[in-house]
């Protein structure tokens, strides 16, 4: 799977490309990236599942998304900014990773033009994404919400703790476990 | 009100103190040698007071962590008991504010002598607060997945006030948030 849509990577047109990447691995609930800490990588999954939260003022998390198999992680606002993140990103199971450094990620962008088209497909993903979630919590009652994530998700996701998908729909698990049972 | 205490929340408020603590390295060392008046603490004092605080429960709580038992599950809230509770209560800034004064006894004051300190020890003070903090941290980290509730501790104000490892950890971040708040205003007053 060519995580890099428009672009036609090779190792021979972007020997950098496939060099700057390293391999790591977090045990399920290491964190990758804790609040107040400045994320340091840009990540894309090999395997695994891990949720970004936010705390809330009682400090209880709130689930803002995930990253599995295939996807992009990272706390993606605080690795741009190289400012502290306000997020937690934790391996919610053991999970295999590919990351590369802030430097690194913005000479791909110096060194190959082709990789501003990638950028700003990924950009327009991103902005879609967070304005049809933000929609979906704000008209969809709880049964819808589940529904449609359930109609969505991939299977992987369904293997986590139902604390983190009630938390990522905006309901208490209770609510989730209700819904899960009708 | 009982505290909550919740492992994450703690390990993003060891953070800030951190970046806190990292924006203080920027100032210049011979501020942390100025007392802002004849009673009160110098910012190298304060820093050496939250150290020899925590320095306290290192072996207790080093102790405590590693005969506990590792559980699957992460612990995601832990209710205080009623009397740690009290005690950790007094001590965090309450909207920008320390509410309750405490006098310090001799045990956790800082001895030291603030004209004889060059700015070099006024360094060292600050790598070793954030030492301090990283190891609040790695204690913070480890009870995550302990059954902390089944060891106690005393406090360091003896038997009456008895601890487990989760509210030990609680009580050190609020003892340092409380004199970080002070921190930042002395070194504030004689800037």
């Amino acid at each position: 799977m060519n995580m890099f849509g428009p672009i036609d990577l090779s190792v021979e047109t972007h020997p950098d490309f496939f060099r700057d990447w390293e391999e790591v691995e977090y045990k399920r609930s290491e964190f990758l990236t804790e609040a107040g800490k400045v994320e340091r990588y840009f990540y894309v999954v090999i395997s695994g599942v891990q949720a970004i939260y936010i705390l809330n003022q009682q400090g209880d998390k709130q689930v803002i998304g995930f990253a599995y198999d295939g996807s992009f992680s990272g706390v993606y606002d605080s690795f741009l900014l190289q400012k502290p993140s306000h997020y937690f990103l934790e391996a919610l199971t053991p999970s295999r990773l590919i990351r590369m450094t802030k430097s690194k990620y913005d000479g791909l962008f110096e060194q190959f033009p082709e990789f501003d088209r990638w950028g700003r497909l990924v950009h327009q993903q991103l902005l879609l994404g967070r304005v049809q979630r933000e929609v979906e919590l704000i008209t969809l009652s709880a049964k819808e919400r589940y529904q449609l994530f359930m109609e969505r998700c991939p299977p992987l996701l369904r293997t986590i703790p139902q604390k983190y998908l009630a938390s990522y729909l905006n309901m208490t698990p209770e609510t989730f476990s209700r819904l899960r049972k009708e | 009100m009982r505290v909550h205490i919740k492992p994450t929340h703690q390990i993003q408020r060891v953070n800030l103190l951190r970046n806190q603590l990292e924006a203080l390295k920027q100032k210049n060392s011979t501020l942390f040698t100025i007392r802002p008046n004849e009673k009160a603490w110098c910012g190298a004092e304060v820093l050496k007071h939250m150290m020899v605080a925590q320095e306290i429960y290192t072996e207790r709580l080093d102790g405590a962590l590693s005969k506990l038992k590792t559980i699957n599950t992460e612990v995601d809230a832990l209710k205080t008991k009623r009397i740690p509770s009290f005690l950790i209560k007094r001590f965090p800034p309450i909207d920008g504010e320390i509410r309750f004064k405490m006098k310090t006894s001799t045990q956790f004051k800082p001895m030291l002598d603030p004209s004889q300190l060059d700015t070099s020890q006024v360094d060292n003070l600050l790598k070793e607060m954030d030492h301090s903090l990283c190891q609040l941290l790695e204690w913070i980290e480890q009870t995550r997945f302990k059954n902390v509730a089944s060891i106690r501790f005393n406090s360091a104000i003896g038997p009456i006030v008895r601890f487990n490892a989760s509210e030990a950890c609680e009580f050190i971040l609020c003892h340092n948030e409380r004199h970080f708040h002070q921190l930042q205003r002395t070194l504030e007053a004689v800037s």
